[in-house]
C-alpha cells in the first residue's frame, strides 16, 4: 500500500533531514513512525503527502509514484497533523463540503459521506456552527473528517493528539482503529510511546533522519529487553547513536 | 486549469472574507466614509480656518513706529470688507517676537516713510514665518494696507499734475479660466482621487490577501488544501480572484462615493454653508466624466485591482503570520501614498508612453489625466496592458512561491 525506499531529504548542503529511509506498510494496519521532535518524521510524511519533494529515493502510495503521479497520490491519502487548522468563519459542514469538492464527489455523495462521518465522529449537532466557536476536540474531529472525506486508502496522523484532552484523544485513537478495520493503512507518527504501544502493530523508530529499527511492537520490546515501548525506544536509539 | 476548482477557492475566499467584520469596515465603510471626509472635510476645514483667521485681529509688532505715517497706521488697524484689521504693538526684536509667538509678524521701519510719491522707494521689512499658513493671512493684510497706502500717494501725485489714477495702469490683465468641466471638477484636490481609488483597492483586497495566504499558513489550513488534488496554479488563480473581488468592490464604492461627494459638494453644501461659490469650485476633488470616461476609469481600476491583488498575494505568502503580512504590506501603502502626493506636481511631468508603462505610476497619472479630461483611450490602453502584463508576472511569481518549500514551510 505504501512503500518508502531509500528516501533522503536535504536542505542545502548542510542539513540532512531524512537519511536513506525505507519502510513499507500493509493493508489494514496501523504503522507507527516514532521518534523525538526533529527526528524527521514530519518531513517524511510531507514527502509522502507530495508537499515536499524527495532529494533521493522513491515513495509509492497505492501504486502511484509521488514524483510523477502526485495527483493520484493525493487522491489516495488523507493527512491530519497537530498544526492543521480550520477556516474559523466557515461552518464544519462548509469546510467538509469544500474539501470534498476537490475529489470530484457529487453533492449527494458529499452529503452522505458527511452524515457517515458526523455519526462516526459524533459531531452532529455542531456541524452547522462556525469553526471559530469549536472546542479543540471538535476542531480535531473536523480536521479528521476533512482528511478522510474522500475515504483515502492511507491516512496519515502526524502528532494528531497534540493539545487534546483525554476525551478528544481517545476519540482520535478509536477512529484510527476503526479506520484500520476498514482495510486501510494508518500511519501514526508520534513522540508519545504509550500511544504507539496502545495503537500500532508495527513501527519504525527514527532518529536524526535515520531508521534505527523497524519491527512489530512486541519484537522491538524483545530486541531491547524492555518492559515497554518507551524503554525500548531509549535503548535502541542510545545503541544506534 | 479546472475552472470549477478555481471557482470553489474563489467562493470560499468570498464567503470567508464576507463574514469578517474587519472586511466590511475596510471594504465598505472606508471608501464610503473616508472619501467624503477627505474631499469635503479638508476644504471645509481649510476654508473655515482661513475665514476665522481673516476675521481675527492679529497682533503685529512694530519697530520704528514714529517713522510710520498715520494714514498707513490707520489702514493697517481699520477693518475692511476683506476682514478685520491688525493690532500694532511696539517690540524691540523683530524676529524674536515672531519666533516667541508674541506677534504674528513684525514691521520694521528703518527710514521715515514718505508722505508723497516721487522720491526713491523706501523699504519696510516684514518679519514673519514664511512656512506658516497662518502667517500668510496676516502677510496678505499687511501687503494690502501697504499697497493701498502706496497707491494713495501715487494717486495724490498724479492728481497734482492733473492726471487720473489710471495713468500708471493703461493696460489691465483679466484672468479667464480655460479649464474644462472635468478640470474644474478635479481642481487642486484632484490628486486625491487616484490616492483614494488605489488606497481603496489595497484596503479592500489586503484583508483577503493576508487571510488567504499568511493566515492560512499560520492556521495550518494551507497545508491541508495543498494535499487535495487541486493544483497550485488553481489555488493561486482562485485566491487572486478572491482578493480582486474585494479590491474591486472597494474601488467601485470609492467611485460611487466620489460621485456622491461631488454631487453633495455642488448641490447641497453651498446651501448649507450659505455660500454662492461651491467648495467644489474652489478646491475640486470631484469627477465629471462622460460615459466613455467612466468606462475607461473602470477599466483602469479593474486591471489595477487585479495587478495589486496578485502583488499583495505575492507579498503576503512570504509572511509567517497575519501580523507579519500586515507589516510587509506597509511599504505598498506608502508607495501609493507618496506617489499620489507627488501627483501634485504632475503638470510638470513630460508625458510619454514609457511613463504610462511604469506600473502604479502610470495608473495614478492616467487616472489624474482622465479626471482632468486629458486622458485618451490610447493612454488608457498602455496602462491596461501594463497592468495585465504585471499581473501575469505577479501570478507567475506567486505560483513559484506556492511551490517553494522554503516559503510554504517557513514555520
Amino acid at each position: 500500500m505504501l512503500q518508502v525506499q531509500n528516501l533522503t531529504k536535504r536542505y542545502g548542503a548542510k542539513v540532512l533531514a531524512v537519511d536513506n529511509l525505507s519502510f513499507q506498510t500493509k493493508e489494514g494496519e496501523i504503522y507507527g513512525l516514532l521518534g523525538p521532535n526533529g527526528a524527521g518524521k514530519t518531513t517524511t510524511l510531507r514527502m509522502i503527502a507530495t508537499l515536499l519533494e524527495p532529494s533521493e529515493g522513491s515513495i509509492s502510495v497505492a501504486g502511484f509514484d509521488v514524483r510523477t503521479q502526485a495527483e493520484q497520490v493525493r487522491r489516495n491519502i488523507g493527512v491530519v497533523n497537530g498544526g492543521m487548522g480550520l477556516y474559523d468563519r466557515l461552518t464544519g459542514r462548509e469546510i467538509l463540503e469544500y474539501f470534498a469538492s476537490f475529489y470530484g464527489m457529487g453533492k449527494l455523495d458529499i452529503a452522505k459521506r458527511i452524515k457517515e462521518l458526523s455519526t462516526a465522529l459524533e459531531m452532529n449537532e455542531l456541524l452547522d456552527r462556525r469553526a471559530g466557536e469549536y472546542s479543540t476536540g471538535m476542531k480535531q474531529k473536523i480536521v479528521i473528517g476533512r482528511a478522510v472525506i474522500h475515504n483515502p486508502s492511507v491516512l496519515i496522523l502526524d502528532e494528531a493528539t497534540n493539545g487534546l484532552d483525554v476525551v478528544a484523544r481517545r476519540a482520535v485513537l478509536e477512529f484510527a482503529r476503526a479506520y484500520k478495520g476498514a482495510g486501510k493503512v494508518v500511519i501514526y507518527s508520534t513522540h508519545i510511546m504509550s500511544e504507539a504501544e496502545e495503537l500500532c502493530e508495527r513501527a519504525a523508530i527514527i532518529d536524526h533522519g535515520r531508521l534505527i529499527a523497524e519491527d512489530s511492537i512486541q519484537a522491538l520490546k524483545t530486541r531491547a529487553s524492555a518492559q515497554n515501548l518507551e524503554d525500548a525506544f531509549f535503548t535502541l536509539t542510545k545503541g544506534a547513536n | 486549469m479546472r475552472w470549477d476548482f478555481v471557482l470553489k477557492v474563489l467562493f470560499k475566499e468570498l464567503l470567508s472574507t464576507w463574514r469578517d467584520s474587519r472586511t466590511l469596515r475596510a471594504t465598505i465603510l472606508m471608501p464610503l466614509i473616508l472619501n467624503p471626509l477627505i474631499l469635503l472635510g479638508l476644504p471645509i476645514l481649510f476654508n473655515s480656518t482661513q475665514s476665522s483667521e481673516v476675521e481675527k485681529r492679529q497682533v503685529v509688532g512694530v519697530i520704528g513706529l514714529e517713522r510710520m505715517p498715520a494714514s498707513l497706521k490707520k489702514l493697517l488697524e481699520t477693518d475692511s470688507v476683506q476682514g478685520k484689521g491688525i493690532e500694532l504693538k511696539t517690540v524691540t526684536d523683530a524676529t524674536k517676537s515672531v519666533q516667541d509667538g508674541d506677534t504674528e509678524a513684525t514691521l520694521v521701519f528703518k527710514q521715515t516713510l514718505p508722505t508723497e510719491a516721487g522720491g526713491s522707494s523706501v523699504p519696510i521689512e516684514v518679519h514673519l514665518k514664511l512656512s506658516s499658513q497662518k502667517s500668510r493671512v496676516v502677510a496678505d493684510k499687511i501687503s494690502t494696507a501697504i499697497d493701498t497706502f502706496s497707491n494713495q500717494l501715487v494717486a495724490k501725485k498724479l492728481a497734482s499734475v492733473g492726471l487720473p489714477e489710471q495713468t500708471l495702469r493703461p493696460v489691465v490683465a483679466q484672468t479667464v479660466s480655460a479649464d474644462t468641466v472635468a478640470e474644474k471638477a478635479s481642481g487642486i484636490f484632484g490628486f486625491f482621487i487616484p490616492l483614494l481609488l488605489l488606497s481603496g483597492i489595497i484596503a479592500g483586497g489586503q484583508s483577503t490577501a493576508i487571510d488567504s495566504t499568511a493566515g492560512e499558513k499560520e492556521r495550518g489550513s494551507l497545508e491541508a488544501l495543498l494535499v487535495t488534488p487541486i493544483s497550485r496554479f488553481e489555488v493561486v488563480i482562485g485566491k487572486t480572484l478572491g482578493v480582486t473581488a474585494f479590491a474591486l468592490l472597494s474601488a467601485f464604492l470609492s467611485i460611487i462615493s466620489l460621485l456622491g461627494t461631488g454631487w453633495f459638494s455642488k448641490n447641497v453644501l453651498p446651501r448649507l454653508m450659505k455660500s454662492d461659490t461651491p467648495l467644489s469650485q474652489l478646491f475640486g476633488g470631484n469627477i465629471a466624466l462622460d460615459a466613455q470616461g467612466y468606462l475607461i476609469l473602470l477599466l483602469i481600476a479593474l486591471t489595477a485591482a487585479v495587478m495589486l491583488s496578485a502583488l499583495m498575494l505575492n507579498i503576503c505568502i512570504f509572511a509567517k503570520s497575519f501580523k507579519e503580512a500586515q507589516t510587509y504590506l506597509v511599504p505598498l501603502n506608502l508607495v501609493v501614498s507618496f506617489g499620489s502626493i507627488g501627483l501634485q506636481f504632475a503638470d510638470f511631468l513630460q508625458r510619454s508612453s514609457l511613463l504610462y508603462a511604469i506600473p502604479l505610476v502610470g495608473t495614478m497619472i492616467s487616472i489624474l489625466d482622465l479626471i482632468k479630461g486629458k486622458g485618451g483611450f490610447g493612454v488608457a490602453m498602455i496602462v491596461v496592458v501594463t497592468n495585465l502584463v504585471f499581473t501575469a508576472i505577479f501570478v507567475a511569481l506567486a505560483l513559484r512561491s506556492f511551490k517553494r518549500e522554503q516559503v510554504l514551510f517557513r514555520n
